[in-house]
């Protein structure tokens, strides 16, 4: 508001009512909206760059480690794990693991669907297809010593798993006799002498109160005096190939199906060539960080039996 | 030598021009108080979240001072241009402006304004976002992941303004009267007719009661903190 002197003859006061402040409101709002775009695009690109910058190193040495993975020789890729890994997982174990799952094809994913490091380790995410074709997302955390080393890949994302490489590949069939080897040479002698509660005690604590109550007990006392297990750790058992064991649920009133099992639930079935019988199997095994124990309870029937055929 | 019929019509101002110091001392000196009022609003009412027996337990330090910074910055934004309209512009044919401080009723509904838009402002956009970028700077998110949930949130703003925001409700009542009162006297002692009063007094109330804040959220016990902040629900 002004008051304008245009002559002193004729002084003409009046009050000029201004558009200004509406302008600079205006322009202020516009300018307040642009520095706050710009604000947003600003932080979220450097927040870009942060990631792309501060996980460069990790995501170039999983991929060197990942090619030497997929290539013919892949034990080689070994020596690029960090020292906790190889504290966690032998070499051997890591031979056995990858051989489980077969020839695979792994790629990480891009930049953008990485994380920040925490504590030192970046977490990279990426897909694994294996020589059947099937796509299996997995995880790689990488650590800094001396370099970025692998700690952990894994394509098992439920479940609090160390350092190490761990697929859920089928275990191969060496594996499995060797499981069931184990599991027999406990069972045989407590068949023999009538004595469960030495089976049980054999079994790891964890794994004890399913294997009480399920089935197995039950074939257990069928089978008690009708059969001579004395030589059982001397005979190789007849094993069909392994496989998941599969169970599907509902949800009520026409709620979606899902299906567990893959990688977790083993079966292992097969049969004692003995005579005059053969003494059939038919054993659960569940996944437990890092081994695979005897898991017989509800809805996963284990059972012993005798009878002929061989592969019932 | 022109004429004085020729003279060029001039512009005379009716006050005084420049910067309207009096109006930037205490939009300033409520907006450090407001600042204050706001982080000890979060921290707080993150300790009142304790469910028995859980013990409350101040955040680490570098935590405090992230949620504290945000729920200050929040009150910035509102307090500063709140002040500013409040204080108002030069008088042009009064020599005092608005006459004198303005009530504590007054400053307890200036107060319960400023209180209920951080809530909702707070609760709405920016602990959301705030709690997406620590889950990202940590390392649980990825960028896709961010930049989607960031966009979502900013989406869902007005549904967790209410949601998140209601969480605030309690301590954010106790904001009201801790707010409504510090403005109250900081605006006094700026109305003040000594000039020198006025000048560094509104600082100084501002300062002193800010600090007298921090001390009271960081030496007071967290139990007793946790009960306040939940109105002793």
């Amino acid at each position: 508001m002004t008051l304008l002197h245009r002559s002193p003859g004729t002084m003409v006061s009046y009050y000029q009512e201004s558009t200004h402040n509406y302008v600079r409101i205006a322009k202020l709002t516009g300018l307040g909206i642009s520095v706050t775009l710009l604000t947003v695009i600003v932080f979220f690109a450097s927040a870009f760059l942060w990631l792309m910058v501060s996980t460069a190193d990790a995501a170039a040495s999983a991929d060197v480690f990942l090619d030497k993975l997929g290539g013919t020789d892949a034990a080689q890729s070994y020596v690029l794990t960090s020292i906790q890994f190889q504290e966690e997982q032998g070499s051997s174990r890591f031979a056995t693991e990858l051989e489980a799952i077969g020839p695979l094809n792994f790629e990480l994913l891009p930049v953008w669907r990485r994380t920040l490091p925490d504590n030192g380790a970046v977490g990279l995410k990426g897909t694994l297809e294996t020589e059947s074709g099937t796509v299996f997302p997995f995880v790689i955390e990488m650590v800094n010593e001396d370099g970025w080393k692998v700690r952990t890949i894994t394509n098992r994302m439920t479940g609090k798993i160390g350092p190490g490489a761990w697929f859920t590949g089928v275990p191969s069939k060496p594996q499995v006799l060797q499981f069931v080897k184990d599991t027999m040479a406990d069972l045989g002698p407590a068949i023999m002498q009538d004595d469960f509660v030495a089976f049980v005690d054999s079994l790891p604590e964890t794994v004890i109160e399913e294997v009480v109550s399920s089935s197995i007990k039950r074939t257990f006392d069928q089978l008690v005096g009708q059969i001579d297990l004395s030589r059982i750790a001397d005979i190789e058992p007849v094993l069909n190939p392994p496989a998941w064991q599969l169970i599907t649920s509902c949800g009520a009133f026409g709620g979606r199906c899902s299906t567990t099992g893959v990688g977790t639930r083993l079966m292992a079935s097969g049969y004692y060539p003995l005579e005059p019988e053969p003494f059939h199997f038919n054993l659960i095994y569940g996944y437990n960080h890092p081994d695979w124990l005897l898991d017989c309870s509800f809805q996963q029937e284990c059972s012993l039996s005798i009878g002929p055929g061989e592969g019932r | 030598m022109g004429t004085i019929a020729n003279a060029q019509p001039t512009v005379q101002p009716l006050g005084p021009t420049g910067t309207d110091w009096e109006r930037v001392r205490f939009t300033a000196s409520l907006s450090i108080f407001g600042a204050i009022v706001g982080a000890s609003t979060i921290l707080v009412n993150l300790l009142s979240r304790t469910i028995p027996p859980q013990v409350p337990e101040h955040l680490p330090f570098s935590q405090s001072l992230y949620f504290g910074g945000l729920s200050a910055l929040v009150s910035v934004l509102i307090v500063v241009p709140g002040a500013w309209f409040i204080y108002g512009g030069r008088p042009t044919f009064s020599s005092c402006r608005d006459c004198g401080p303005r009530s504590l009723a007054r400053w307890l509904g200036f107060g319960s304004i400023y209180s209920g838009i951080h809530m909702l402002l707070l609760g709405g956009l920016f602990l959301p976002q705030a709690n997406l970028w620590f889950s990202f700077i940590n390392g649980q998110v990825d960028y896709l992941q961010m930049l989607f949930t960031a966009s979502d949130n900013l989406f869902t703003a007005p549904y967790l303004s209410l949601t998140v925001g209601l969480q605030l409700l309690f301590t954010s009542m106790l904001s009201i009267v801790v707010f409504g009162l510090g403005a109250f006297l900081i605006d006094r002692v700026n109305a003040s007719k000594d000039p020198k009063t006025a000048l560094i007094g509104a600082w100084a109330a501002s300062i002193i009661l800010s600090l007298a804040l921090i001390i009271l959220v960081i030496l007071a016990p967290e139990k007793t903190l946790a009960s306040i902040g939940s109105l002793a629900q």
